[in-house]
């Protein structure tokens, strides 16, 4: 039990250091379309036990958010995005899983699911954070057709991370 | 009070998550100079359009006291048919004997409670403003003209212990002058009135023998008359009201053959 939240915890230190040192230039392009951001560190913290307190969740989010906020000089906005984000997945989980689903996760250290649930589960979650994070960057509706671009990028280039990663270094 | 900690164990989760959101917005708001402009901007806009909406709430609220103030203004220029209505651009009355002309003006400043109080007013030389010009409002005379710019003007208050204006009781031929001892602003003193004239407690006391004010415009009511003794002059206290303590609309009223008389006799008054 110890070793699996051991791990748990290195899991976040690892994102937190990807985020800050591997991907310090969030900045990224695809084609003309610059701003793009790679959200790393939310991994860790959608992938924790559901037998964490859900309040000891939001104050971990509430944690990296503003180191990540702190690193990259924007006050706010990746801690506002990654607590809405971390206060939606008990409801999301709840509408995802089946009972059985969700009874096993609540009984056990580990968190599981399939890859197809994974990557609802991750659509939305990541959607929701990178409405709320570029909603607050550009603070107004102005030109919602790029916003709406960057928003779907993100997530859906978050969620590709995520998905490696998950497969990678949690599902063992 | 168990119920309320009741709830908050019961609501934890929530609430916790609306106070970490509070902070991190607050911080978007407050260390971000993009998002703070647009936010102070959009604030800014709201509280605008709010203010305008009570604000014309407010006017309406107030229409009715504003429409009985107008009334009874009317009623008593009606009751005056010599005195003409003052107007914003000043006009010239050339019915009473003396030629009087009134400019409306606001008081900008006033005070009541020290012991040379002045008025500001807002019309200047560029309206025509002199100097020694009379301030009155709607309710009695209330001070002199001491000096203009071409903006403004500021006159001595009636509330100045340096401050002297003639005047005498309705329906009597003796006149004095009035003074004021500090520190009562709804109180002037009329000294001067021999003490064979008749003086009750309720009479009006009215401007008397003024090359400044129109004359019988009124100042108060008689509240309390004294004979100090040796005395052959009543020491005559008069009631002003409250004007002295309100701000508004006044006029300066201008003589307009003050300096050919002042060719011809001493002033009194200051």
């Amino acid at each position: 039990m110890t070793g699996i939240r051991l791990r748990h915890i290195v899991s976040l230190i690892v994102v937190i250091c990807l985020q800050m040192f591997v991907f310090q230039n969030s900045d990224l392009r695809i084609g003309g379309l610059s701003s793009l951001v790679l959200f790393i560190y939310p991994i860790a913290l959608i992938s924790l036990p559901l037998t964490v307190p859900r309040n000891v969740v939001l104050v971990l989010g509430f944690m990296t958010g503003l180191l990540i906020d702190i690193w990259y000089q924007t006050p706010g906005l990746h801690t506002s995005a990654l607590l809405t984000m971390l206060f939606v997945r008990p409801y999301c989980l709840q509408y995802i899983l089946d009972e059985r689903e969700l009874r096993i996760n609540m009984t056990t250290e580990k968190f599981t699911l399939t890859v197809p649930t994974f990557l609802t589960y991750g659509a939305v979650l990541y959607s929701l954070h990178s409405v709320c994070y570029f909603v607050l960057d550009q603070f107004s509706l102005m030109k919602p057709g790029l916003l709406i671009l960057r928003i779907l990028l993100s997530a859906l280039l978050s969620l590709i991370f995520a998905l490696v990663y998950r497969l990678i270094f949690l599902s063992r | 009070m168990r119920e309320l900690i009741y709830f908050i164990s019961r609501r934890s989760y929530v609430l916790l998550f609306l106070l970490l959101q509070g902070v991190a917005l607050h911080l978007v708001v407050r260390y971000n100079n993009h998002q703070r402009t647009i936010f102070r901007g959009s604030v800014d806009t709201v509280t605008t359009y709010i203010k305008k909406k009570t604000s014309g709430v407010a006017s309406y609220f107030k229409l009715r006291q504003s429409n009985e103030q107008l009334l009874l203004e009317n009623a008593r220029l009606m009751s005056m048919p010599a005195r003409p209505t003052a107007m914003r651009v000043g006009i010239i009355d050339t019915v009473s004997s003396v030629p009087f002309k009134y400019i409306a003006a606001s008081l900008i400043q006033t005070s009541s409670s020290l012991s040379q109080n002045y008025l500001v007013l807002d019309q200047g030389s560029r309206s025509g403003v002199r100097l020694g010009d009379g301030v009155i409002n709607r309710d009695g005379v209330l001070g002199i003209i001491s000096e203009v710019s071409p903006s403004y003007s500021r006159a001595i208050s009636a509330l100045h212990r340096d401050s002297r204006i003639s005047a005498g009781i309705t329906n009597s031929e003796f006149y004095g002058f009035l003074e004021w001892e500090p520190y009562d602003p709804r109180t002037l003193i009329m000294l001067g009135i021999p003490k064979h004239a008749e003086i009750n407690i309720g009479d009006s006391v009215v401007v008397r023998n003024s090359l400044i004010f129109p004359d019988g415009y009124p100042i108060g009511v008689v509240k309390e008359v004294m004979i100090e003794d040796g005395s052959n002059f009543y020491e005559t206290r008069v009631d002003v009201g409250d004007r002295f303590l309100r701000r508004g609309s006044v006029y300066i009223v201008q003589n307009q053959h003050r300096d050919e008389l002042l060719g011809m006799s001493q002033p009194t008054e200051k």
